[in-house]
């Protein structure tokens, strides 16, 4: 038996190469130091992502995107299919981790200083396939067609009119129409499915290459103190690999967990239930909340009043879209604006982002 | 010479008034002359009689023109004399004086009442638009012409004991009638009114009872539809109370008790009625169709219902518990002691919601009406109210679980459709009472061969309920399986990396 | 370099329990999908919207006309003028299930005799005081030329 596998092996080592890829693992060193850990969150990131993939792959096997089905083809996953509930529940609760998981991962880079030269590009990449994952979970959260999706998608692609001039075009080219309809729900299926997928393997093969060429980052401070001498390392494979493996099947559970004891969501971040369908000319539900991820947005622009210092062409919504715009440019150029000594600054700048988003997310929840 | 005395004094007795009132009104001189055609003729007779005249009033207070013995100055239409008053003219002719308090004032027993031209004018009669060919109701259709007479006058058309003839003038013939209303309207007032306990009284000489403008209004006459007409359904239980609440207007009259004796007629029931389900049901809940007055005793036919009648009139809305009791045992039993078949239960006027508690108290062998049931009936009742009793007990329990299943997001759609079917079974076993059979109530609450019962649904709801909560356990089984095969790997994972580690720690 | 015949056996072990978990969570993850992957005999029913085909005695009942709407029952019955009309069958006056009565041509209510006509309204002097909650009939062909209904609950686009 043992010595069959080994013959596969080389079988397939002579054919692809089996040993180039090992050595390539072999020889990839993961420092070792006091912030390791963080080092796990990337690789979390791309399991929950590949547990994405597979369920989304499952659900979409059944659901039919089109207002008259959509509510009822979930409606079908979930009572008819067997273990429908499961792929659904599994893929909602996953949507909302990979969320929180990657952006602990942009933080700890953020903190550590990681993005400096030369991995700028790793940097962009990786921010930009955090905006891909609210983008899958903007358009994800429309398709069960329920009531409470349908009236938070309508409220949710508002904001983007009140950018000048141009916003009510972004606003219909992203509701297919006037208004939230079956034309947007088509429009969010594809983009949920074929275009935000596609977008994101390009970036993540963009983002492993850099990865892998530039190797991991260590932090400034343990560079300072190993004061040139070579750090210590362990090898990605087998060690590190096996680590992450314990990593991944913890979070692995949780969602077994997660899945099998909440499927409909905690009832208060996250929420999977799907209660009624839209009613396109039904009552805004009271209470209505977007999703935890956009809360602290959410709430700051609610807080903001409709025109700021009662100035006329001051308005609270523009000023606040604008804002946000700003610091989510800043984050993005981050690697650009921190050079030389403004790593304070940054350290500072990010923190107060990182308390705003997770003070303003409590508020936003719990505050009426 | 002495004949021409006799003409002298006959003259002064019998023709001088006469004389001397033409000069001072030359219209009825020339027109009371015998060579007069009858249509001149017959106003001025009739008018120096009326009312008007004794008033002081002439003829071209209405008719304008000149108080003068010549034909052409009397009738000048440059001196505003208009001929016969046009009907849509009348009001405002007659308003004149009778909107007038000022004129009034000093006629009759207290000043006269005004306002009557107005409030004509806002009737449905005054809103009429005309039509050709038919003349269009106005003062002088119900009051009559030339020769007014107080409505207390025996000679007046709008005399009580008059009233439904002279509105019977225009509301039963059905030609006029389709002139300006539907095609649809009904002409059969009178005939329905003589049967009546209201027209056969008015027609053995009682006056006090209700006419047409006891309930319709006289002057402001409003169609029932118009919500401030005094025939609205919302409005007709004050309408009825206005006599029926009065103990004065009520002596004198009777009713008969089941045991033949009479009993003066009670005057508390509007006072009941307005606190019944009837009531709530049109005032609180808008509903119209909800019975007042008149849809029982009905309108113009106003009667008490017999005793027997009882469940036809309830089965008007009632149909399906009239359905059950009309052929049973218990309606014979009523009947034959002279109970009023639905009343001796939910009582009437004051008819309150239907509940358990009108069962429990058959069981305790109570009724509204004073009956006192069979010891049978007793029992039976009993049986009922125990069995729906159960029956709700048992869905509302089922619900609960029913309802924690679905807490742990368990879709329970399909329990929920048993528990609709086992709710209709728990209504139509409420009905069902009525039909006071024992074996008609056990096919609802606990089924037949045909069809199930509301037990089995609300049992098959419940099963429906404990299979989801095997799936909850089912999936809690499955997810713990796979927590243990990770927690393993885990472990052993871990193991795996310090031993490694360990190894290479080693040296060589 | 394991000389230790001890270490070795305990390591040989170690590999097989590492062998065995991945089996095992291989299966405990295709289990659920491959069942997954196998679809319902049945289709369920909506509770916005469902698929009739009129004709099918298992699922709009031939003498009442009842169907399943989600967890309450509908009433499909041919309206005045030969075209589908589908309704709530919850009875607007109890909530009893009204039915189809062939005798009438009307909706009727066994719990009290309530009556509405074919175009779902109450009767008046009959029990129901609305009109029964109409839901949109959408009348469908697929390739074999079989018509069937979209019946749904109106007003949504």
């Amino acid at each position: 038996m043992a010595q069959r596998l080994k013959g596969l092996i080389q079988w397939l080592d002579e054919r692809v190469g089996l040993g180039d890829i090992r050595a390539l693992g072999t020889h990839k060193q993961v420092p070792i130091h006091r912030h390791s850990i963080w080092y796990y969150f990337g690789g979390t990131t791309l399991f929950l992502f590949g547990v994405q993939a597979i369920t989304g792959i499952l659900l979409t096997l059944y659901y039919r995107p089109s207002p008259e089905e959509a509510y009822e083809s979930v409606r079908f996953i979930t009572g008819e299919v067997e273990f429908g509930w499961l792929i659904r529940a599994i893929h909602g609760w996953t949507a909302n981790l990979i969320i929180l998981v990657a952006m602990i991962h942009l933080f700890s880079v953020l903190f550590l200083r990681a993005y400096r030269k030369p991995r700028e590009g790793t940097w962009f990449t990786g921010f930009a396939m955090l905006l891909l994952f609210l983008g899958f979970g903007f358009s994800g959260y429309l398709l069960p067609w329920n009531e409470l999706s349908y009236f938070a998608t309508r409220v949710g692609t508002e904001i983007p009119g009140a950018v000048p001039f141009i916003g009510d075009t972004i606003v219909q080219v992203m509701r297919g129409g006037e208004e939230v309809t079956g034309a947007t729900l088509s429009r969010f299926y594809g983009l949920h499915i074929a275009i935000l997928p596609a977008m994101f393997t390009l970036l993540l093969g963009v983002h492993l290459f850099l990865v892998q060429r530039h190797g991991m980052s260590v932090p400034e401070s343990v560079e300072k103190a190993s004061a040139g001498k070579p750090a210590r390392t362990m090898p990605f494979l087998p060690n590190f690999m096996l680590r992450d493996m314990v990593g991944w099947l913890g979070v692995l559970g949780l969602l077994a967990g997660l899945a099998a004891l909440a499927p409909e969501g905690d009832g208060f971040f996250v929420k999977l239930e799907l209660g009624e369908k839209a009613d396109l000319f039904g009552a805004t539900p009271a209470g209505l909340r977007p999703e935890w991820y956009f809360l602290a947005m959410f709430y700051s622009l609610k807080l903001l009043p409709g025109h700021i210092f009662g100035i006329d062409w001051l308005v609270g919504e523009q000023v606040g879209v604008l804002c946000f715009t700003l610091v989510g440019a800043a984050f993005f150029f981050l690697p650009l604006i921190d050079r030389g000594k403004r790593f304070l600054l940054v350290r500072v700048a990010g923190s107060l982002v990182l308390v705003w988003l997770i003070v303003f997310t409590i508020l936003g929840r719990v505050m009426k | 010479m002495r004949t021409s005395g006799v003409v002298l004094a006959l003259w002064l007795t019998f023709l001088f008034p006469v004389v001397v009132r033409a000069e001072s009104n030359g219209c009825i001189g020339c027109h009371i002359d015998d060579t007069m055609e009858e249509r001149a003729r017959i106003p001025a007779e009739r008018f120096k009689d009326g009312v008007h005249a004794k008033a002081g009033l002439g003829c071209i207070d209405c008719h304008g023109g000149r108080n003068s013995d010549e034909f052409m100055q009397a009738h000048s239409r440059k001196n505003g004399f208009r001929g016969k008053i046009k009907s849509a003219d009348q009001p405002e002719v007659c308003g004149n004086c009778h909107d007038d308090p000022s004129r009034m004032a000093g006629f009759g027993a207290a000043d006269l009442a005004t306002g009557q031209a107005d409030r004509f004018n806002r009737s449905v009669h005054g809103s009429i638009s005309p039509v050709e060919g038919f003349e269009t109701p106005a003062c002088t259709s119900c009051h009559g012409t030339h020769g007014f007479a107080a409505p207390s006058d025996e000679s007046s058309p709008v005399h009580p004991a008059r009233v439904p003839e002279t509105c019977a003038r225009c509301h039963s013939d059905l030609t006029y009638m389709r002139a300006f209303t539907s095609a649809r309207v009904r002409v059969d007032q009178l005939i329905e009114y003589r049967t009546s306990i209201h027209g056969q009284r008015l027609a053995k000489g009682d006056e006090k009872v209700a006419v047409c403008s006891s309930c319709h209004a006289d002057h402001l006459i409003l169609p029932a539809s118009d919500s401030r007409s005094s025939v609205h359904p919302l409005n007709v239980a004050e309408t009825c109370g206005r006599c029926h609440s009065d103990p004065e207007q009520m002596k004198g009259y009777e009713i008969s008790a089941p045991d033949g004796t009479s009993l003066p007629l009670p005057t508390d029931q509007q006072s009941r009625y307005t606190e019944s389900v009837h009531y709530a049901a049109m005032t609180e809940n808008g509903d119209l169709s909800a019975p007042t007055c008149n849809d029982c005793h009905g309108n113009h036919g106003a009667t008490p219902p017999e005793v027997r009648a009882v469940a036809t009139v309830c089965a008007q809305c009632h149909s399906r518990p009239a359905e059950l009791f009309t052929p049973s045992e218990i309606r014979k039993d009523l009947d034959t002691a002279g109970f009023p078949e639905c009343a001796t239960c939910h009582g009437h006027h004051r008819i309150v919601p239907p509940g358990d508690a009108l069962l429990a108290g058959i069981a305790r062998g109570e009724t509204v009406a004073g009956w006192t049931p069979l010891p049978a009936y007793r029992a039976d009742a009993q049986g009922f109210l125990d069995g729906i009793l159960g029956l709700k007990a048992r869905i509302d329990a089922v619900e609960e679980t029913v309802a924690a299943a679905e807490n742990y997001g368990m879709d329970l759609t399909k329990a929920r459709l048993e528990l609709t079917r086992a709710r209709d079974h728990l209504i139509r076993a409420r009905v069902m009472v009525h039909a006071f059979d024992p074996a008609q109530m056990m096919a609802e609450l606990q089924g037949t061969r045909e069809e199930p019962g509301g037990l089995i649904y609300a049992e098959r709801a419940q099963n429906l309920a404990e299979l989801a909560f095997g799936e909850r356990a089912y999936r809690r089984k499955g997810m713990g399986f796979a927590l243990a095969i990770i927690a393993c790997l885990m472990v052993a994972l871990i193991m795996k990396i310090r031993r490694m580690e360990s190894r290479k720690a080693q040296p060589g | 370099m394991d000389r230790d015949p001890t270490l070795r056996s305990r390591r040989s072990f170690l590999d097989m329990v590492i062998g065995l978990g991945f089996t095992g969570l291989a299966a405990a993850v295709l289990y659920p999908v491959a069942r997954y992957l196998i679809p319902p005999v049945r289709s369920g029913p909506g509770t916005r919207s469902v698929v009739l085909d009129p004709d099918d005695p298992a699922q709009v009942d031939p003498e009442t006309r009842i169907f399943v709407f989600g967890s309450r029952p509908g009433i499909l019955v041919k309206g005045p003028g030969g075209q589908w009309k589908a309704f709530s069958a919850v009875c607007t006056h109890l909530s009893c299930t009204v039915r189809f009565q062939a005798e009438s041509n009307q909706i009727w209510c066994p719990c009290h005799n309530g009556l509405f006509d074919l175009n779902g309204r109450n009767i008046p002097g009959t029990p129901p005081p609305r009109p029964l909650e109409e839901f949109e009939v959408h009348e469908r062909e697929d390739e074999s030329g079989k018509k069937t209904l979209l019946v749904s609950k109106g007003r949504s686009a």
